[in-house]
């Protein structure tokens, strides 16, 4: 009979027993079929010398999972992949060259038809090149496949991904056929319906368009994508990431249509300039993210159709650089709910327009951007305009309507449009929006920008960077009332010039400021400025915080609007500020670094300005910066920061320097150190022109001095004229005995000093005050012996 | 003399005036230059061009026959005067109106929307069995636009 407790006892012996027997099978199965499967792993070597001496014979005898390893040669035909192999190729010991794979110009290269294959380290080249034909390098007809180290050339398409989700295409050089035109050529890289699939490290150039199509969670990272048509074009893809490329020089960057949940970021897109050019386009797209990207001197930074498309979806723009391109955004009237915000919009020709017209200005969001051309004020410190950024230009809305109209854009007829507009408020332009409290300091740069491999994209940005601290310095003019840009057409003479003279300092003048003038609301910052600089001279502007030095530094610098004319080497900086830019090294009064050696920074800059790398060690060395190459520039004083700063201004070897107060955060050593270095450059025939209030900078660098004073007119001045409006005049009493004291008098008023007999029984010397210690030092040195002196009385000199 | 020339004038005026559709150009396009109206994309491909011009003489140009479809039902404003799209075989210019169209996945057009077009019915019905697709007449295919390839994948 079982009692309970012996029917538990044998259910927990067999319950024992399973358990052994159950792990028994799992290590019987194992030993069949898994140690079978490891073993099966072989890899297969093809070469010339075999054993195998066609890739194809290999892929016959190859097990799923067998590596097919191909060394060096040209193998011929059209490969199909149909196990899930790994065909590997490794350079040939005596050519040292990738094995080629040829089609010899038919059909595709290498078809992937099974899952899981890698096609690794080869020359792919000479597909069919029938324009209506898919001909590829690869194609790739199958999940997971893993596309790698390959170079592809005179094919196509490059990789055309064609149904292969999860699949991973990374480090691949790219490129067409060289023969057909961008239009008719292939795409370097084509997904279709082929979700989560990662292309990241390429290099695609010179092929038609990189074409993102039906395919969800795509992910493209860290690829350059250059001369080509349409850079990105992605359509009916959701979820797709698009971070760290470089797109350089194609028709378009990115354009993305009929898609949902789109995020791009920290992307370079420089230099797009086909016929609609844009950095970025989006159609019909919606929940669109765009951060940190650098968007520079393309036609269109930004172009919106539709965007974002449905009701409750978004589309932010954040934290972008925009920079230098035609228009910055453009967008199609009816678009709305648009988020622009923190990005910077740098010296952009429009920096927005609504294509044909129209729209609501209150339709789209602007919060918080940077705009070079702001020049509100920030009266509260509070690091926001105190009055709204506008973009109400009437030419640029005449532009808006007729596209054709913008080449006349700085010309003529463009300022005197606007001056129309200003003027006579019935053709004042509708304001195309408006941002309420824009930034005064341009947006940080992405944390990832670091310093250079073999890129271009941190030194531009870098450079944006510099440009654009200078550039914050514009609005922070300290005025008491609210600003709003009120300059007008330029007057047409320089009153304070004679004109002789004016017409014979043209001729030689590397600088010449006519008639400028800048005002803010109705406080007039700068009034009738005029001077010419010749070459090698020095010019000090001269003058009290507040005196307009900063704003007649940004005005040459063609950062700000003004009135009247400054020439550079003869060009209008207001109308070619690019170009007289490049005349100028620009040292601000504080310069901010990258925690980078002094060595990257300088090569850094060089490369952007393409100065030859052998600049840098020499002029390192000129600035006495040598002993700190490798230091970070974190470690300098302050001293060492703006020579390195000097030394940056210095790397395209301009002929101009122009420094705003350099000096004013030094100690005084550092001072002279730096007023010794500029002394040098000046004797190296560098014109110079600088802003300063001290009397040491100004008295061992100026050739002239340009003063400068709130509410009164500018005064041009010789140093002589200069030293006797700003040096105080002493009377130094002297005692003498009492047979040397007339002839001591007669002796220095021969000498041309002021000097009289008191009736006190001493001599009355008025003099300027650094002057008092030459005349005790030339009466000794003539023999008379000065038994005491005294400062009697200093007076200012009117 | 001058009735001749009064009569002249006034008969070149009124074959002016009744200048009808059929009479219309195709406008040209700048291939690599001009940008299509409905997706702002560039034009390359000739044989998918397509063109229209309104009744306010505005001329639209298209990178693809299903892009000018797509455009017109969006733009009920912009009425259309005159259709153009090219013989995919010959390249030529045609009246869109009258030309048959093929519809296959198989024809990659730049929009993929997969339409080509041709001067006559049996050229049309020769490329259909070639790409397994299926011929259609202008109204047909603005329906099968509208229902079908408007309607998103």
């Amino acid at each position: 009979m079982n009692t309970p407790g012996a029917v538990a006892c044998k259910q927990l012996k067999w319950r024992v027993h399973f358990k052994c027997l159950y792990g028994l099978g799992v290590l019987l199965v194992w030993a069949l079929f898994g140690s079978a499967s490891a073993s099966a792993a072989e890899r297969l070597i093809v070469s010339p010398q075999g054993p195998y001496t066609t890739i194809q014979a290999a892929l016959s005898a190859a097990q799923a999972g067998d590596t097919i390893e191909v060394r060096g040669g040209v193998y011929t035909g059209n490969l199909v992949l149909d196990k899930s192999v790994i065909l590997e190729g490794t350079p040939g010991s005596v050519s040292g060259q990738k094995p080629t794979l040829d089609a010899g110009g038919r059909g595709t290269v290498v078809t992937i038809n099974a899952p899981d294959v890698t096609v690794r380290g080869f020359e792919i080249r000479n597909s069919g090149s029938e324009p209506d034909q898919d001909h590829a390098g690869i194609t790739v007809n199958a999940p997971r496949a893993l596309i790698e180290q390959n170079r592809l050339d005179e094919v196509l398409f490059g990789i055309f991904v064609a149904e292969g989700p999860d699949s991973i295409v990374r480090a691949n050089d790219i490129t067409s056929q060289a023969r057909y035109e961008s239009g008719r050529k292939g795409d370097g890289i084509r997904l279709w319906y082929s979700p989560r699939v990662t292309l990241e490290n390429n290099h695609v150039h010179a092929a038609r368009d990189l074409v993102i199509w039906y395919s969800q969670g795509v992910r493209i990272i860290n690829n350059l994508i250059e001369n080509g048509r349409y850079g990105v074009h992605l359509m009916y893809s959701d979820d797709s990431l698009i971070a760290n490329n470089r797109l350089l020089n194609n028709s378009v960057g990115i354009y993305a249509m009929y898609s949902k949940g789109v995020e791009l970021v920290d992307n370079d897109v420089r230099d797009q300039r086909g016929p609609s050019g844009y950095a970025l386009g989006f159609k019909d797209t919606d929940n669109v993210t765009v951060e940190n990207n650098l968007l520079v001197e393309n036609r269109g930074g930004i172009f919106l159709d539709g965007t974002p498309f449905t009701p409750n979806s978004f589309a932010r723009f954040e934290n972008n650089i925009l920079a230098f391109n035609d228009v910055a955004v453009t967008a199609m009237p009816a678009v709305k709910r648009v988020e622009f915000t923190n990005n910077t919009f740098w010296e952009n020709i429009e920096q927005m327009s609504v294509h044909g017209g129209g729209g609501s200005p209150d339709a789209n969001t602007w919060q918080g951007n940077f705009w070079s051309d702001y020049t509100g004020l920030d009266a509260d410190g509070d690091g926001r305009g105190d009055t709204p950024y506008v973009a109400e230009k009437l030419f640029e809305n005449m532009t808006d309507r007729m596209p054709i109209l913008r080449v006349l854009l700085y010309s003529p007829a463009a300022q005197a449009i606007e001056f129309a507009a200003a003027s006579f408020p019935i053709v004042k332009p509708r304001p195309k929006f408006a941002d309420p409290a824009p930034r005064l300091t341009p947006a940080p740069l992405p944390a990832t920008t670091q310093p250079p491999a073999d890129t271009r994209r941190e030194m531009v940005a870098a450079s944006l960077m510099l440009l654009m601290i200078a550039a914050g310095a514009i609005v922070i003019a300290k005025r008491d009332k609210p600003m709003i840009e009120s300059d007008s057409v330029p007057k047409p003479t320089a009153q304070s010039l004679p004109a002789a003279h004016r017409t014979a300092e043209l001729a030689q003048a590397v600088v010449c400021a006519e008639s400028v003038g800048k005002t803010y609301g109705k406080t007039r910052v700068l009034n009738d400025v005029s001077f010419c600089v010749e070459a090698g001279q020095a010019l000090a502007l001269w003058g009290p915080n507040g005196a307009g030095k900063t704003t007649l530094v940004k005005a040459m610098l063609g950062l700000i609007s003004f009135q009247g004319n400054i020439r550079i080497k003869g060009l209008q900086v207001r109308q070619q500020g690019k170009k007289t830019r490049g005349f100028i090294g620009y040292v601000p009064q504080l310069t901010m670094f990258y925690d980078w050696s002094v060595q990257t920074t300088c090569e850094f800059y060089a490369r952007l300005k393409h100065v030859p790398a052998a600049r840098v060690p020499q002029l390192l060395q000129q600035l006495g910066l040598a002993p700190h190459a490798s230091k970070s520039v974190t470690a300098l004083s302050g001293g060492q920061k703006q020579r390195l700063a000097l030394a940056l201004a210095l790397l395209a070897d301009p002929p101009i320097l122009l420094l705003d107060e350099p000096t004013a955060n030094l100690d005084s050593a550092a001072r002279a150190e730096f007023v010794r270095l500029v002394d040098d450059l000046k004797r190296q025939g560098k014109t110079i022109l600088f802003a300063s209030h001290r009397l040491e900078e100004v008295e061992a660098l100026a050739d002239r001095v340009l003063w400068l004073a709130e509410n009164q007119p500018m005064r041009l001045m010789d140093l002589e004229e200069w030293r006797a409006l700003v040096s105080p005049a002493v009377e130094l009493t002297l005692w003498l005995g009492n047979e040397q004291r007339e002839r001591a008098s007669a002796f220095l008023n021969a000498q041309g000093w002021d000097a009289h007999l008191n009736g006190r029984g001493t001599i009355v010397v008025r003099a300027r005050a650094q002057e008092k210690i030459r005349a005790l030092k030339l009466l000794e040195a003539n023999g008379f012996v000065v038994d005491d002196f005294q400062v009697e009385r200093q007076t200012e000199v009117e | 003399m001058k009735t001749l020339l009064f009569i002249l004038v006034m008969v070149i005026g009124l074959v002016g005036c009744g200048q009808s559709a059929n009479d219309i150009g195709a406008p040209e396009i700048f291939y690599g230059q001009d940008v299509c109206d409905e997706c702002s994309m560039i034009i390359s491909d000739v044989r998918f061009a397509a063109a229209t011009i309104d009744l306010n003489g505005n001329i639209h140009k298209f990178d693809d026959i299903g892009g000018m479809v797509v455009y017109h039902m969006d733009h009920p404003e912009s009425q259309v005067r005159a259709y153009f799209v090219h013989d995919y075989n010959t390249q030529v210019w045609l009246r869109g109106e009258t030309a048959y169209y093929v519809h296959s996945p198989q024809i990659q057009s730049p929009m993929n929307d997969g339409i080509a077009a041709f001067a006559d019915e049996a050229s049309a019905q020769a490329f259909a069995a070639q790409v397994r697709g299926t011929v259609k007449k202008f109204d047909e295919l603005r329906v099968y636009v509208h229902l079908v390839l408007h309607s998103a994948p």
